[in-house]
């Protein structure tokens, strides 16, 4: 008998012993940094997508000068995780702009603008979007956000955060979903968009009357969209994949002339090449992209490189951004996607500067000036 | 007119069926069965002659525990029925009886170490066994497997408890007998005639928590010849149970920072499940049965939104314009029919199948844009699969000492699905055979021995051989001691979608080759007023070219034969039933897995950290007790389920360290009591309440998915 009561016993106790912290799944150790620790220094914001339908995304901060770097910032500071899937950011008047591109949202977080409140802090947010993608800035009280499936541009005050209207891309003639608006460049008064999903557009629109006034056909799937100094614009095509009900073609660079928007040349990759990312560096006058390696071209050139600027083997290039000051290269590596990734600092002439493990699927760096 | 030894076997199968008969009517414990054996020991020939006739009709419904007793009994070298030195769990019935309202997924989680990862309250659960992926566990109802040829696994939580008159699981190695590629194990649930004659019925209603509903009826008739039993279901639930939301701020006060978070309904999480089983089973002759089983099922479910979202809009008047809406419809169709013949020394059994399922999802996006409220459906995808499956079995001994089974299977799928908003999909078919070997031989009394060989066909291609090399060795008085040993080569073929997913899938994708070693020791002992059961294992599994989905730079997700797996593990199981005073009845038992799952594979890129790391999802330890007391007629069940922390990182990071995150260790304790009363003479009633969540724990089990708070239901259960 003795021993089945034992038994008993400790069922009680393992019962009682049973207690789930949900509060330690958020990072305990807070952020202490206040504005005047990051306000004078060169700082990039490393956004980390992380995993679709897992709401791990989270944003990284480097130091450029100090090479110190700070994982996880937004949660750490406000004990509460960003959301699923951080698509981009946009620094602005000492504000973040971060878009939570499957939680439907943008959560601003005071970079320096309210200085009594620490960096990285929550201060508030445009919610009620479908699957936002990017901003862009007309002016102080006017910004756009696209939008993968919404078949509309949001337009936002950023002063008030509230929502003041749409801008409508729906293509009721295509027989796909159309359009799937992603990066913006402004050109006088003329805001561009590419359409990158089962699309083959380049969307003009007028930021005065906020309607789409003109499109320009470019190849499949059009990746991210660039303006350089002589206002030309870059455009990369990932060319769709095989057996694609849309099509599926060789990646392909476009440059197009902003003001007269004709294709001015178009630059053909081998089949089975990968094209995506295309980045200016400061002066606005060289090109970067990813073609499995880190391509490197000048805005002039005729013919694409023969060889990769940096080499992409035991890579998997995912992001690249370039410093606008000093043109160093931030080469993303997302590794296999379900791990804290990779961001290269490599400097213009090709030489490694530093190595950062930063979050789940790191996306983009974005710079402080 | 009969020799010797098979006389002597019939007759104690005859007692036993006779016992076992009368159990189900009267509650009598062992020793009354004990003396009923002694007592038709005498009786004459003619009358035996007779009852044995009629216990080859009962062979299919005597539990296995009660023939391994007639081992006991008959001091002969007789080779065993059950499989030698493999591992089998067989669930017991009261946990079955306890948990008929709700879904498989539950009695696995909770009384095997079969690890369930689930996405919330009547939400998909998918099972990993032995540290494996989802579609490594296979799972057959009535012999025939239900697996999505598509997917490659199954949502147990589509899997009615009250279906499923017996559930089995085989470890490892045993699966193979029956499946080919279950390299964690398989999952085997039965449906057996009720020949009790006459009409019976029993229902089974309940209410609970967040608006839940279900009720469930059983209906069987049986004559002679002939049983039928139909069972069916139906529940629904709002499912919209509070819950705090620290993941998201309600508010944000500019002059402290300090941020406020609110409680709030769980949206678009509700669910409706109903379905028919009807079984048909006929005595054709005094050596033929056959059976038709058809099983048809529809669900409606809604997959709630991440905590962290906060896509929803409000119109012009503040209402909130849900957003994100999704919905998966599935329906399904099974069908079983099977005709079993009794030779003098063997019996056949032929196997037909048919499964048809239909799954529908789709994903619609709102948004408030001033006058009007748009709105987009953005996926919308359905996919039909059909499988036709047949299957003949040959089992008989060679003398006493040899057992063997040879078999033939063949199964077709037909996958047609697709996508309508990017106009993608496949429409694919593939053919399997199977023809298996088992042969078992008892070498003395305490030594048995046993190989599979399983040689599968893929449209008509030969896959290599599969095989399960096996050992029991049994020791002590009443051989209450058993060591077993095994070895197998295991093999799985991808999924149609990972070959044929657009876009993404991968023609030349190799399958997962497994080799596996088990040792199991059990021991069993009984005292006066106790039973005690005692088992553990240790295995080792070395899989290659294990499959993963990723993604890649052209946002789509492909599959790749990347990792190596290597698991070792250990499983110990105890069970112990016994009487505490005279009217106090206890069962206790209890699971603990020690699971090391372990990525061997070579880095994708110079950074990967994921080798010699615990996958994904997959607890290192995890365990579940069961506390069953019976008082008289009052009785009250306590389960507890323990995992410890599941990294969501190849690399396992913990939240401390990288961005990456972990999911903290799970304990859950749920209890129900009830009282069993005689209602009018004629039926059999049982009230009874249920506490899920007993220590209202705030948690989640997947990353932004929060869970239900305590929770309760209300269940009447009626025998006529």
């Amino acid at each position: 008998m003795k021993h089945q009561n034992i038994v008993l016993l400790i069922i009680v106790f393992l019962s009682c012993c049973s207690c789930m912290d949900d509060e330690a799944y958020m990072n305990e150790q807070k952020l202490n940094k206040t504005v005047s620790d990051i306000i004078n220094e060169d700082y990039v914001l490393i956004s980390n997508e992380g995993n679709f339908m897992y709401g791990n995304a989270s944003i990284s901060y480097y130091n450029k000068t100090t090479h110190e770097l700070i994982n996880d910032v937004f949660s750490k500071q406000n004990i509460m995780p960003i959301g699923d899937v951080v698509q981009s950011i946009v620094l602005r008047d000492g504000l973040a702009y971060i878009v939570v591109n499957n939680s439907g949202k943008i959560f601003v977080i005071n970079m320096g603008k309210f200085p009594h409140l620490p960096a990285f802090a929550y201060v508030g947010k445009v919610t009620g979007l479908v699957s936002p993608r990017y901003i862009h800035f007309i002016n102080n009280s006017k910004a756009y956000i696209t939008d993968l499936y919404a078949k509309s541009i949001t337009i936002f005050n950023p002063e008030t955060l509230d929502k003041t209207g749409f801008i409508s891309v729906d293509n009721k003639s295509s027989e796909f979903y159309q359009h799937p608006t992603e990066q913006m460049v402004q050109y006088d008064k003329y805001v561009f968009t590419n359409c990158w999903s089962y699309d083959n557009k380049l969307l003009v629109i007028d930021s005065e009357k906020d309607i789409v006034v003109d499109s320009i056909n470019v190849g499949l799937q059009p990746t991210s969209l660039v303006l350089d100094k002589n206002n030309k614009l870059w455009t990369i095509t990932d060319g769709g994949y095989k057996g694609s009900p849309y099509g599926f073609e060789a990646p392909s660079l476009w440059k197009i002339d902003a003001k007269s928007r004709k294709v001015e040349q178009v630059f053909h990759f081998k089949e089975g090449d990968r094209g995506s990312e295309v980045k200016l560096n400061g002066a606005k006058d060289s090109l970067y992209f990813i073609n499995k390696g880190i391509w490197r071209m000048s805005i002039t050139d005729e013919n694409l490189p023969s060889k990769a600027f940096i080499s992409g083997e035991n890579k998997l290039f995912y992001g690249l951004n370039i410093d606008p000051v000093d043109s160093d290269i931030y080469a993303i590596d997302a590794i296999d996607y379900v791990q804290p990734g990779l961001v290269y600092r490599i400097s213009s002439q090709g030489k490694p500067i530093d190595t950062m493990r930063v979050g789940i699927i790191p996306g983009e760096a974005v710079f402080s000036h | 007119m009969l020799l010797l030894p098979n006389f002597i076997y019939r007759c104690v199968k005859w007692s036993l069926a006779i016992s076992t008969f009368l159990i189900r009517l009267v509650p009598i414990n062992y020793i009354n069965v004990f003396i009923f054996i002694g007592m038709h020991k005498i009786l004459k020939i003619k009358l035996i002659f007779l009852f044995t006739i009629c216990s080859l009709f009962v062979k299919a419904s005597i539990p296995d525990s009660i023939l391994l007793k007639e081992v006991k009994i008959v001091e002969k070298l007789i080779v065993k029925k059950k499989r030698a030195g493999l591992k089998f769990q067989k669930i017991d019935t009261l946990v079955l009886s306890n948990l008929s309202h709700r879904s498989l997924s539950e009695v696995l989680s909770e009384n095997t170490p079969i690890f369930i990862k689930t996405y919330g309250r009547g939400s998909m659960a998918t099972a990993s066994f032995r540290g494996t992926a989802p579609s490594h566990t296979k799972v057959l109802w009535n012999n025939m497997e239900i697996n999505s040829p598509m997917l490659g696994m199954v949502d147990f939580s589509l899997i009615p408890t009250w279906f499923m008159d017996d559930v089995n699981l085989s470890y490892g190695a045993a699966s193979v007998k029956k499946s080919a590629g279950a390299l964690g194990g398989s999952v085997e649930m039965t449906n057996k005639a009720d020949w009790r004659k006459g009409f019976s019925l029993h229902t089974l209603s309940s209410a609970g928590s967040y608006k839940t509903y279900d009720q469930f009826i059983s209906l069987n008739y049986s004559n002679r010849k002939f049983s039928s039993k139909t069972k069916a279901f139906y529940s629904v639930s709002d499912n919209d149970f509070k819950f705090f939301n620290k993941d998201i701020p309600a508010s944000v006060d500019l002059k402290t920072g300090e941020i406020s978070h609110e409680t709030q309904k769980q949206k678009n999480a509700d669910y409706k499940k109903y379905g028919f089983l009807q079984e048909l089973y006929y005595k054709l002759s005094l050596k033929d049965m056959v059976s038709f089983k058809i099983w048809n099922q529809y669900s409606d479910r809604s997959l709630p939104q991440l905590s962290t979202n906060e896509s929803n809009d409000k119109d012009s008047d503040g209402k909130l314009i849900l957003n994100n809406i999704n919905n998966q419809l599935d329906r399904s169709t099974r069908i079983s029919s099977s005709w079993k013949h009794y030779f003098n020394k063997s019996n056949l059994k032929v196997d037909f199948g048919y499964i048809n399922t239909n799954l529908d999802y789709y994903l619609d996006v709102k948004q408030n844009r001033g006058e009007k409220k748009v709105s987009n459906r953005v996926i919308d995808s359905e996919s039909k699969i059909d499988t036709y499956m047949a299957k003949a079995e040959l089992t008989g001994n060679i003398k006493e000492r040899t057992r063997y089974s040879l078999s033939g299977e063949f199964s077709a799928n037909r996958v047609d699905t697709k996508e309508s908003v990017k106009k993608t999909g496949y429409k694919e078919n593939r053919n399997k055979e199977s023809f298996v070997l088992f042969m078992q031989h008892q070498w003395t009394r305490n030594i048995s021995q046993n190989i599979t060989l399983r040689q599968p066909f893929v449209d008509e291609k030969a896959d290599p051989l599969i095989y399960v090399s096996a050992l029991e060795y049994t020791a002590g008085e009443k051989k209450q001691f058993k060591l077993g040993a095994n070895f197998t080569r295991n093999y799985n073929r991808p999924t149609l979608n990972d070959l044929y997913f657009q876009p993404g899938g991968n023609p030349d994708l190799k399958p997962e080759d497994g080799f596996t070693y088990e040792g199991n020791i059990g021991y069993t002992v009984s005292g006066k007023n106790y039973d005690l059961d005692l088992s553990t294992s240790a295995y080792k599994s070395d899989i290659d070219n294990w499959i993963i989905w990723l993604p890649n730079d052209r946002g789509f997700w492909e599959p790749f034969n990347l990792k190596n797996v290597k698991v070792t593990g250990l499983e110990f199981k105890a069970k112990l039933k016994g009487k505490l005073f005279n009217d106090l009845q206890y069962r206790l038992s209890g699971n603990y897995a020690y699971t090391k799952s372990i990525n061997h594979g070579d880095g994708v890129t110079l950074g990967d950290q994921s080798k010699g790391k615990q996958l994904p999802f997959i607890p290192k330890h995890s365990s579940n007790l069961l506390l069953n007391i019976e008082y008289k007629d009052w009785f009250i069940n306590h389960n507890f389920t323990y995992y410890s922390e599941r990294f969501t990182t190849s690399s396992n990071d913990r939240k401390k360290e990288q961005a990456g995150r972990d999911l903290y260790p799970y304990y859950m304790n749920n209890i129900s009591f009830g009282h069993r009363f005689l209602l009018k003479k004629k039926c059999l009633a049982e009230i009874k309440f249920r506490i899920d969540n007993l220590f209202d724990e705030d948690y989640r089990s997947i990353l932004q998915r929060p869970m239900p708070r305590q929770n309760y239901t209300l269940l009447l259960d009626l025998k006529f």
